[in-house]
C-alpha cells in the first residue's frame, strides 16, 4: 500500500524551478534512499513534504496516506503521521525538550482521539526512547537542540522520530556532519524503529549511512529529478563511479 | 477647569487638611516647595522629551478628586493578592488609596523596622534624606513633585545592619473608588549595612472609575547590602499607574529588580538608580505584555557617578493588538565614573502590524575607561522555530505561546523569590494558554526524585 505517492512535482524557489518532474512512490513498511550531488534538490523535497513555507508548487500532487499533502498545514501533516529529521535541527532557547515533545505528543495523540499521557507515563517513555538513542535523560530539561553538539543534535531527531510514531520519517541527511560512531547510533536507533507500518525516506549525500541501514530501494536525484531506481548496490555503484558518472549522462533513465 | 488649577484649588484648600497630621513644620515647608515645583510644571505633554510617547495630558479631563479617609482592605483583595505565598511566612504591608492598613498588616519578624512616614517625620526624620531624590528629576518628572506635595502617607521600612532578612517582604498598593482620584503614598526602605531583603510591591486595584496611582518608593541600600525588589502589575484596569522607584546605591552594595507588567491599562515605571560609592552593581530586568487597551513606558535612568560600579538592564515585550509599549534607558557615566561596565538590552516581540514600540537607548558617557553597550530589537516571531515546532504536531497557537514564554522565561529566572516566580511563570502560562505545559516542569522534578 501506498503511504507516499508523488507525481510530476514541479517546484520553485525565489523563481527557480528546483523539481523539474519528480516522480516517487513509497510503500508502508519500505526503506528508500535517495542519493543525489549537493545542489540537485533533495533537501527541497523534504522540505515541500514536511510543509515548509516558502516553496512554489508548481504543478503535480503528493497523496500522502491517501490524503492531498499539499492541502495540509504541516502541523496537520505531522499529526497524519509524516516526520521529518532536519538536516540542521533548531535551536529552541527557553523551551526543554520535555515541554516540547509532551506538547507534541499530547496534540498528536489527541488528533488520533488518545488520551493525553499523563506526566509519569509521559516521562516513562521519554526515558525509554532517550535510552534508543543513548541520550542522557538529563536532556529532557535542557533547552531544545540548545548547546547541543551536532550529534547530540541529530540523536535528538531520532528520539523525536521515536516518541512521536509516524508513518513515514524522512531523514534529511540526518548523516551530514557526523563521524563515524555517531552514525551508528542514529543507524542503530532507525533500525529499531522499522517496522512494517513505517516507512523511510533517507536522504543522503554519501552511500556511507547505507552500510548501516540497509535500504529497500536507491533513488538517484539528479537536477530535479529522480533518474535511477535500484537497489542497495545502486549506491555501492555509485560510490565507486562518482557523481560525475551522472554528469556525464551514462545512468539509465528510468 | 484644568487638572493643574483643580490640583491647585484643591491642595491650596485642603492643604492644611493634608498637613494636620504633621506638626512638623519642616514637612509642611517641604510640601509647599514641591507644590510650588509641581504646578510651575504641570502636566507633562509630549514636548517634554522624557514624556515624549507618554502623553498625560488626558488627565485634564478626569475630574478628579482627593481622597484621604482610611479605606478598608477587604480580606477578599488581600487573599487573592497573596494566594501565590501558599502560607509561606511573609512580611505583608498593605497600603490602600495611599493609608497603611496597619489592622492588616502582618509583620514576619521583630528584624524589621516599620513605621509610617508620618511618625517618622515626626520623630525626626530629616527633609533633606528625602529632598536628595529631588536630584533624579530635574524638573522632568512633576508626578514625584505631585507626590512629594500630597502623599496622604507611606511605609517607613529599615533593615537593620547586619541583618539577612531572607523572608519575603510584600507591599500591596491597593486602590478602591467608586469616584476618580489621585492617591499617593510616600515610602522610604533603607537598608543599613551588611543586611540584605527582598521586596515585592504588588499593585491592585478594585475601582470602578478611574484613579491615578502617583507613589513613590524611595530607597537607600547601605555599604555592602542587597535588595530584590520585584514590582507586579496586572491585569489594572481603571488605574492610571505612576510608580515612581528612586534607588541610592552604596559601596559594595547591588540592587536587583524585576518589574512585571501584563495586560494593564496604563503603566509608566520611573526606575532612577545612583551609584553614591564604588564597586555597586544594578540589576534592571523587566517584561510586559500589552494587548490592545494596554500601556506601559519603563523610564530607566542609571547614574554611574563613582567608578568601578555596573549596571545591567535587561527588558523585554511582547506587544499585540494595538498594544503599545515604550522604554527608556537613560545611562550617564561621569568623567571621573572609570572602570564603568553598563550594559542595555530591550527585546520586542511584536505580534501585530498595529502594536507600537517607541525604544530609546540614552547613554551619555564622560569618562574614557569604560564598557558600554546597547541594544534594541522590535521584531516578529522566528519563523524557522516557528516551523520547527509545528513539523512535530504543535499547533501555530501553541508553537507562537511556547516561543513566547521562551522569549521572556530568561528574565523569568532571575527573580529570586521562588513563589512569585512560580506565580509569574503559572500567570504567563495562563496568558499563553501553556498551564498544562507551566505544570510539566514541577512534575517532571517529582518523578526524577522518586
Amino acid at each position: 500500500m501506498n503511504v507516499l505517492k508523488i507525481e510530476n512535482l514541479k517546484v520553485k524557489v525565489n523563481g527557480n524551478l528546483i523539481l523539474k518532474g519528480l516522480n516517487l512512490s513509497v510503500n508502508l513498511g519500505e526503506i528508500h534512499a535517495i542519493m543525489g550531488p549537493n545542489g540537485t534538490g533533495k533537501s527541497t523535497l523534504a522540505n515541500v513534504l514536511a510543509g515548509k513555507p516558502g516553496y512554489e508548487i508548481i504543478d503535480g500532487s503528493i497523496e500522502f496516506d491517501g490524503k492531498n499533502l499539499l492541502e495540509m498545514e504541516p502541523e496537520e501533516r505531522a499529526r497524519e503521521g509524516l516526520f521529518m529529521a532536519f538536516q540542521y535541527p533548531i535551536e529552541i532557547p527557553g523551551v526543554t525538550n520535555a515541554n516540547f515533545m509532551k506538547t507534541a505528543v499530547n496534540e498528536i495523540r489527541k488528533f488520533r482521539g488518545l488520551e493525553p499521557l499523563d506526566a509519569y507515563d509521559f516521562l516513562q517513555l521519554m526515558r525509554e526512547k532517550a535510552q534508543l538513542v543513548g541520550l542522557d535523560p538529563s536532556f529532557l530539561n535542557r533547552n531544545v537542540n540548545e548547546g547541543f553538539s551536532g550529534g547530540e543534535k541529530k540523536r535528538n531527531e531520532i528520539f523525536q522520530l521515536a516518541l512521536l510514531d509516524p508513518k513515514l520519517a524522512i531523514l534529511d541527511e540526518t548523516d551530514s556532519g557526523l563521524d563515524i560512531d555517531a552514525i551508528k547510533v542514529v543507524a542503530n536507533g532507525v533500525n529499531a524503529l522499522r517496522t512494517e507500518n513505517r516507512s523511510f525516506l533517507i536522504i543522503t549525500h554519501y552511500q556511507r549511512i547505507l552500510n548501516y541501514i540497509v535500504p529497500d530501494f536507491v533513488h538517484i536525484m539528479y537536477d530535479g529529478q529522480i533518474v535511477t531506481t535500484g537497489d542497495k548496490s545502486l549506491a555501492y555503484e555509485l560510490e565507486a563511479k562518482g557523481y560525475d558518472w551522472l554528469k556525464n549522462g551514462n545512468s539509465n533513465k528510468n | 477647569m484644568s487638572l493643574i488649577n483643580k490640583i491647585d484649588e484643591l491642595l491650596h484648600s485642603e492643604f492644611n487638611i493634608l498637613s494636620s497630621s504633621f506638626s512638623n513644620k519642616e514637612i509642611i515647608e517641604f510640601r509647599r516647595n514641591n507644590l510650588e515645583k509641581f504646578l510651575k510644571l504641570g502636566i507633562p505633554t509630549f514636548k517634554n522629551e522624557d514624556w515624549k510617547y507618554t502623553n498625560m495630558t488626558f488627565l485634564n479631563d478626569i475630574p478628579f478628586s482627593f481622597s484621604f479617609e482610611r479605606p478598608q482592605l477587604t480580606q477578599i483583595v488581600a487573599d487573592s493578592v497573596l494566594s501565590f505565598l501558599n502560607g509561606s511566612p511573609s512580611t505583608i504591608l498593605p497600603i490602600f488609596n495611599g493609608k497603611f492598613i496597619e489592622g492588616s498588616a502582618v509583620l514576619a519578624s521583630d528584624n524589621l523596622l516599620v513605621t509610617t512616614i508620618n511618625s517618622a517625620f515626626e520623630n525626626g526624620l530629616s527633609k533633606e534624606a528625602i529632598d536628595d531624590y529631588n536630584k533624579f528629576y530635574n524638573n522632568s518628572n512633576p508626578f514625584i513633585y505631585l507626590n512629594f506635595a500630597m502623599f496622604t502617607e507611606g511605609l517607613y521600612i529599615t533593615v537593620p545592619s547586619n541583618t539577612n532578612f531572607v523572608q519575603p517582604i510584600i507591599i500591596i498598593l491597593g486602590y478602591s473608588s467608586e469616584t476618580p482620584f489621585i492617591s499617593s503614598s510616600f515610602n522610604f526602605i533603607k537598608l543599613e549595612e551588611n543586611s540584605s531583603a527582598n521586596i515585592t510591591v504588588i499593585f491592585v486595584n478594585e475601582s470602578n472609575s478611574k484613579v491615578l496611582g502617583n507613589e513613590t518608593l524611595n530607597i537607600n541600600v547601605g555599604k555592602n547590602s542587597n535588595l530584590e525588589l520585584n514590582i507586579l502589575q496586572t491585569d489594572l484596569k481603571n488605574l492610571i499607574t505612576v510608580n515612581n522607584v528612586n534607588v541610592q546605591l552604596s559601596q559594595n552594595s547591588s540592587f536587583d529588580s524585576n518589574t512585571i507588567t501584563l495586560h494593564s491599562e496604563f503603566v509608566r515605571n520611573n526606575l532612577n538608580i545612583a551609584f553614591e560609592g564604588q564597586y555597586g552593581s544594578v540589576k534592571l530586568n523587566g517584561i510586559y505584555f500589552v494587548d490592545t487597551g494596554n500601556f506601559v513606558d519603563n523610564h530607566t535612568l542609571i547614574m554611574h557617578d563613582n567608578p568601578n560600579c555596573i549596571s545591567d538592564e535587561n527588558f523585554r515585550g511582547i506587544l499585540e493588538g494595538r498594544g503599545k509599549a515604550v522604554f527608556t534607558g537613560k545611562i550617564y557615566v561621569e568623567r571621573d565614573a572609570q572602570k564603568t561596565n553598563a550594559y542595555q538590552s530591550n527585546k520586542n516581540i511584536l505580534l501585530s502590524d498595529e502594536a507600537r514600540i517607541h525604544t530609546r537607548p540614552q547613554l551619555e558617557i564622560y569618562a574614557d575607561d569604560v564598557k558600554c553597550t546597547h541594544g534594541a530589537t522590535a521584531g516578529y516571531l522566528d519563523q524557522d522555530m516557528l516551523f520547527y515546532l509545528k513539523s512535530r504536531g504543535v499547533s501555530h497557537i501553541k508553537a507562537k505561546s511556547l516561543l513566547l514564554n521562551s522569549f521572556v522565561s530568561e528574565n523569568i529566572e532571575k527573580i529570586k523569590f521562588n513563589e512569585l516566580r512560580d506565580f509569574i511563570k503559572q500567570k504567563l502560562a495562563e496568558k499563553l494558554n501553556l498551564q498544562d505545559i507551566f505544570f510539566c516542569d514541577s512534575i517532571l522534578n517529582v518523578s526524577k526524585d522518586s
